[in-house]
């Protein structure tokens, strides 16, 4: 019987009895980082780590600057868990900044009156509505639901400017699936408030998300957010492999009998997301995927060794954040290829901010996936005629 | 207020500072080693040696940490224990009183007596002292190949060093391959073969004969091939022994080692010992073993200072992860990785990535009891909790180190709930 709650607290209570000691000094996670300054020594953060109280000014910069990619536990020879370990940092700093909490509000409306939430709902969603694709619109923050084998769960990106559900909803009529939907600001999976280490919030949210899970019985849960994916995945064992939790991307190479693809030769290069390559191990899904039907130019980093988008860096820093972001959409640039395609929603909106004149068109890979098909019924439908 | 006594200022030793402090607000507590630096990475040397890393950040711990928790250091070598008296004399005639005393005084590296191994520039490849002195020794002569003899984790740390600092490394090894005694033969044969890709010199199954000086300093190896080397250095990394010499004389038991029971006590109820000097009695294992690495000479440091300080904590699973890097690749090995018998089934990665990947696992009744990695460590810490969690891996044996299987999904329920990469 377990005895704990479960919970990111709870792990990352465990993880601490290995992680700090197993660290032997070869730095290669500091060397790794995107964002530490030059100026943390390791041993100061290894303090800390024994002792969250004792964190040095510089130390606690760097757990408020982190973005959590997991590169320094890529890079650390002994594979402690080090961005765990900063997350640990985080969740039990002295003074957390206000930021996250308003991060926090604004996904998951968490610390606000109930008639103030839902004032703030209608608000906000009648300013979004020309944002949310129509046939999302009567699914938003819903809790009556029909069974269904495919759930495809929008959860905030709902309103995200990419209009990603709506790629998603095209690509499902094109292959012929059914699907119940789960959307809107109140099914936030609680990954952002997680890893901003408001670890009592992100359990809350996920919680919640798992009710509405259950209620439609999916045998998939399929998501264009990697953060969503990581979170339902945690649901999806707690409910003993009951469902799967997968990308849209992996839908789509499992149905990829269904899709039928003009082949194109302008090259394209690709952006590993942390969450699904890194933390997931899922980099082979997308490339399998493109197999054929376009032409890669891989990053000078991709797969395991890829850089992050700078997504969590939460805009606490945004020169820090800035040169995150800009450092990739170099290497894209660097590629000669024409577009970059990325298969997390949360990372195009994260290059989309510091895109600049001349680097690569930012693009889902789906989308990309959903034109292919599109200009193959095209000429199918001139070949017929 | 209890007067606690570490001898030892490596990772054990400092561990057991911390924890003391931890759990005894009021202890006195005085911490003295042999070495003037204060503790340092010992594996981060090779990277200090090239120059990857500077003097600061080879340290463990801030220099203020000390201060901060009341921790006495002293810089000298103990030299005589008297258990009935509960004292400790160091070479400069100062003795400590101790109510609780915690011997880590780490090991040593054996050098055999090779003709000529008092020859200045025979190294052995152990503290910061010898590392900066082997660095000065080998930049002298950069035309020349530095000898190593030995290719386990320290000789080809040292291999790589030689790569770092630009000049020629030649390997003598006693064994048929390179990698002994920790890697198996299929991970041996990828390690050799990265070291030739790197044009390594690997001379195996040939050992030291005796050593050849000009000038008082070796200038050639002679081997039991009759193989002449010139050489600008030998280092000696053929494997250590535990420093006991603390005990000589003393009643505490001694079997090569110091033998401590889980709660890392010695046969002597106030001593206390961690790290390289001790075998450790693991409940889980049943038996008594080493620590030798990095990791549970840290854990070893922690539970002794805890229990030093009124606790009774146990040591467990001292062998279940030695991970770091050998030559430059990544390795981690698990458990048992070396078992082997008619009951112990091997499951390989087929696809491992990688140039020099291996990934292989150990079963016996379907429950994994090792695992060696070389070049490919995904997933290992998952590994490592199905192993320590004793998971039954019948449903999903064929797929297990497949591209496509998580094992995080097949963790218990409960604390493990998030994944390890």
């Amino acid at each position: 019987m377990t005895t704990t709650k479960p919970g990111m607290r709870s792990f990352l209570e465990h993880l601490n009895d290995f992680g700090n000691g197993a660290c032997v000094g070869y730095d290669l996670c500091m060397k790794a980082c995107p964002v530490v300054d030059a100026d943390v020594p390791i041993c100061e953060l290894n303090d800390a780590a024994d002792n969250p109280s004792a964190m040095t000014a510089r130390v606690r910069q760097f757990v408020v600057d982190c973005i959590q990619c997991g590169r320094c536990t890529e890079a650390c020879p002994t594979g402690a868990p080090r961005d765990h370990m900063m997350l640990h940092l985080r969740a039990n700093m002295p003074d957390r900044p206000s930021e996250y909490a308003a991060y926090a509000r604004l996904k998951g409306g968490h610390g606000l009156q109930p008639w103030y939430k839902d004032l703030l709902k209608s608000a906000f969603q009648l300013y979004a509505k020309s944002s949310v694709d129509a046939r999302v619109w009567p699914h938003l923050d819903k809790q009556e639901f029909e069974q269904r084998d495919t759930l495809l769960y929008f959860g905030c990106y709902a309103f995200s400017h990419t209009k990603s559900p709506t790629v998603t909803l095209d690509l499902a009529e094109a292959m012929g699936v059914d699907y119940e939907i789960i959307a809107g600001l109140r099914t936030c999976c609680g990954w952002p408030q997680t890893l901003s280490g408001d670890l009592e919030r992100g359990e809350e949210l996920l919680l919640g998300l798992g009710m509405l899970i259950d209620k439609v019985q999916p045998k998939v849960v399929v998501s264009g957010c990697a953060e969503c994916v990581a979170a339902v995945q945690v649901l999806a064992r707690r409910a003993g492999g009951a469902f799967e939790s997968i990308s849209t991307v992996e839908w789509l190479l499992r149905n990829r009998d269904k899709l039928d693809l003009d082949p194109s030769d302008d090259p394209i290069t690709f952006h590993d997301s942390c969450h699904l390559t890194r933390k997931m191990n899922r980099g082979h899904i997308a490339r399998e995927l493109m197999e054929g039907a376009f032409a890669l130019n891989e990053l000078e980093e991709h797969g395991r060794d890829g850089q992050c988008c700078g997504y969590y860096g939460f805009n606490l820093n945004e020169e820090k954040t800035r040169a995150v972001r800009r450092k990739r959409l170099e290497q894209a640039k660097a590629t000669g290829a024409s577009k970059l395609a990325v298969e997390c929603v949360t990372c195009q909106e994260s290059f989309e901010k510091a895109h600049e004149d001349g680097d690569p068109e930012v693009v889902e890979l789906q989308k990309l996936v959903l034109e292919s098909v599109l200009r193959k019924a095209k000429l199918n439908k001139e070949g017929a005629q | 207020m209890r007067r606690y006594l570490i001898i030892g200022n490596g990772v054990a030793g400092l561990a057991a500072a911390l924890s003391i402090r931890e759990h005894d607000a009021k202890g006195d507590i005085t911490l003295v080693g042999d070495e003037a630096h204060p503790p340092y990475f010992r594996a981060g040397l090779s990277e200090w040696m090239h120059g990857a890393l500077g003097d600061d950040e080879l340290q463990v711990r801030p220099s203020a940490l000390f201060e901060r928790l009341r921790v006495r250091e002293v810089v000298g070598r103990a030299s005589h224990l008297d258990v009935d008296a509960q004292t400790v004399t160091l070479d400069d005639g100062t003795t400590f009183e101790w109510d609780k005393l915690l011997v880590a005084t780490g090991a040593r590296p054996f050098v055999p007596p090779w003709p000529g191994k008092e020859l200045k520039n025979v190294f052995t490849y152990r503290t910061w002292d010898d590392c900066a002195a082997i660095k000065s020794a080998v930049l002298a002569q950069p035309d020349k190949p530095a000898v190593i003899v030995g290719a386990g984790i320290l000789g080809l740390e040292f291999a790589w060093d030689c790569k770092g600092l630009g000049v020629g490394a030649v390997l003598l090894v006693r064994e048929p391959k390179v990698g002994s005694p920790i890697f198996d033969d299929h991970a041996a044969d990828k390690l050799l073969q990265r070291l030739q890709d790197d044009d390594v010199v690997v001379h195996l199954e040939e050992e030291v004969e005796r050593f050849e000086g000009e000038g008082g300093a070796v200038a050639a190896v002679i081997t039991t091939r009759g193989r002449r080397i010139e050489c600008s250095a030998v280092v000696a990394a053929i494997g250590v022994a535990p420093e006991t010499s603390l005990f000589t004389g003393t009643r505490i038991a001694l079997e090569r080692w110091v033998k401590v029971d889980a709660h890392l006590r010695t046969s002597h109820p106030d001593v206390y010992a961690a790290g390289d000097v001790a075998t450790v009695f693991d409940p889980m294992l049943q038996a008594h073993a080493p620590t030798r690495t990095w990791e549970p000479s840290y854990w070893g440091g922690r539970i002794a200072g805890e229990n030093m300080a009124g606790g009774s904590k146990q040591y467990l699973s001292c062998t279940m992860m030695n991970a770091s890097l050998v030559y430059d690749l990544k390795y981690v090995l698990l458990g048992g990785f070396l078992s082997h018998g008619p009951d112990v089934e091997t499951v390989l990665d087929p696809t491992p990535q990688g140039k020099y990947g291996v990934r292989k696992l150990l079963l016996k009744d379907d429950v994994i009891i090792g695992g060696t990695f070389l070049d490919d460590r995904r997933h290992t810490l998952a590994y490592r909790q199905l192993m320590q969690t004793r998971v039954k891996v019948t449903a999903f044996k064929e797929r297990l180190l497949h591209a496509d299987f998580d094992p995080n999904l097949a963790l218990p329920k409960g604390t493990l709930d998030y994944y390890f990469y």
